[in-house]
């Protein structure tokens, strides 16, 4: 739980950050002052996220909650970059007031936070290795992910596999196909942190006071 | 008769007479303080500050009040996110160092945000419910009665409104804490007297590091105080730490 309690401040700064850019994500807040519980079952973390004036307080905890939500740190990197959580299935379980933790849920995915830039750059000077590593590892996971998406969403098949092909067709060369793949990765993921950054300039070129 | 007394580093004193004390330490160190504090701290206070002012998550209209401010380190940060109809309001019991805050804010900018006011934490000569955002950075340890502080901050704090206090703590690793102590007793007043000409008032600094209650103590002073949903976070293995507390 130590691992936890130094995340912990981290992971709200960064929330909070995006979300005081995102003028439609604070308001999607006003008005719930519930904790909602959240469960990290990769880290094996229980935390609650309660809204605040300024965005939301993460604390430590694993009461019972008006809502819950059950997910990885990947599908919370997920839901943050604005993925619907009705879209992705085992990925993100939901319990109690659904509606409550979809108000919640909702300005988290409004603020389209870049998670693994955005921890990257805050967790390393302070926290040192330990605490990066493991955040990494679940940062890569959704990085395999995003390969993944890509992978099938170009070839339209499972996952290309290293095996000669069969189909009697002309073959692409698997170490060419991994490497093309993790260049178009490379450029879709600075094209979702440009895109994401642009919008935060946008809000905060609508609402300058 | 029995006269009230208070600490002062290790030695007991009048209660009457630590404010004073104090500030005659501030006033001797208050031209090399950021030169010290980058010394003695190798740079990490910087990184200590940067953390208070991200997790005070400053919004752009928001009253804010510096407790202890300085030389205005803190609030020179956090005015940065301020837009035009907020404020900053710099306070501290020492004449000297709030003069250095005050010409900071108007070196980098922020004299149209920002107002100074020479205060004591204990009575602070503010209407109730008058800031969203408070901080004070280093300077609860040299509080009298921080009970009374912690009470009059909860006060003039709007209701939903955020308290950081940034201080020394306790290290939460035994190994950590021996190399601690040796630095803050051999070197620091070592360092003190060679670069601001005053060992002493850098003995004080670490004895009064040490008066002051751990982490779970102040937390427990907080809630005792009224702030809610309080927690902690420990910087650099609990050398120092960050308390919040919400009023509501």
């Amino acid at each position: 739980m130590a691992l936890l309690d130094q995340a912990l401040g981290p992971l709200e700064i960064v929330i909070n950050r995006a979300l005081a850019s995102s003028p439609e994500a604070l308001a999607a807040l006003q008005g719930a002052d519930q904790p909602v519980a959240l469960e990290l079952r990769d880290l094996g973390w229980a935390l609650r996220m309660t809204p605040v004036s300024h965005g939301l307080q993460l604390s430590p905890g694993a009461e019972p909650a008006r809502a819950g939500v059950s997910t990885s740190l990947v599908g919370l990197a997920r839901l943050a970059a604005g993925e619907d959580p009705r879209a992705m299935g085992e990925a993100l379980r939901l319990s109690g007031d659904a509606e409550y933790a979809d108000t919640v849920l909702g300005a988290l995915r409004a603020a389209r936070i870049d998670l693994q830039a955005e921890l990257r750059s805050l967790i390393q000077p302070l926290l040192g290795s330990q605490l990066g590593g493991q955040l990494g590892q679940g940062l890569r996971g959704l990085l395999d992910f995003g390969r993944q998406g890509v992978r099938e969403l170009l070839l339209g098949r499972a996952p290309a596999s290293d095996a000669p092909d069969q189909t009697g067709g002309e073959a692409a060369d698997p170490a060419q196909t991994r490497a093309w793949m993790d260049d178009v990765d490379e450029v879709a993921t600075a094209v979702d942190r440009l895109e994401a950054r642009i919008k935060r300039l946008e809000s905060a070129m609508d609402d300058p006071a | 008769m029995n006269q009230k007394t208070t600490h002062f580093g290790y030695a007991e004193v009048d209660w009457n007479d630590k404010a004073s004390r104090v500030s005659q330490v501030f006033d001797s160190v208050a031209g090399r303080y950021d030169v010290m504090n980058d010394l003695m701290s190798m740079g990490v206070h910087r990184a200590w500050k940067r953390f208070t002012v991200d997790l005070a998550c400053v919004q752009k209209n928001d009253q804010i009040l510096d407790l202890a401010a300085g030389t205005g380190d803190l609030a020179s940060a956090m005015a940065a996110r301020l837009g035009p109809r907020g404020s900053i309001t710099l306070a501290d019991y020492n004449y000297e160092m709030l003069s250095r805050g005050r010409d900071r804010m108007i070196d980098d900018g922020y004299a149209g945000v920002a107002r100074c006011a020479q205060a004591d934490a204990e009575a602070l000569p503010f209407a109730d419910d008058s800031f969203d955002c408070m901080t004070i950075g280093f300077g609860l340890r040299n509080v009298r009665d921080k009970d009374k502080a912690l009470r009059s901050m909860l006060r003039v704090l709007k209701p939903g409104g955020r308290l950081l206090v940034l201080e020394f703590s306790k290290p939460t690793n035994p190994l950590l804490s021996k190399v601690y102590d040796t630095y803050s007793f051999e070197i620091l007043p070592r360092m003190g007297q060679a670069v601001a000409g005053d060992a002493e008032s850098y003995r004080y600094l670490a004895e009064s590091i040490r008066m002051h209650p751990d982490q779970d103590t102040l937390q427990s002073m907080m809630n005792a105080a009224g702030f809610e949903r309080t927690q902690y976070y420990n910087l650099t293995g609990g050398i120092c730490a960050v308390h919040r507390g919400y009023k509501f």
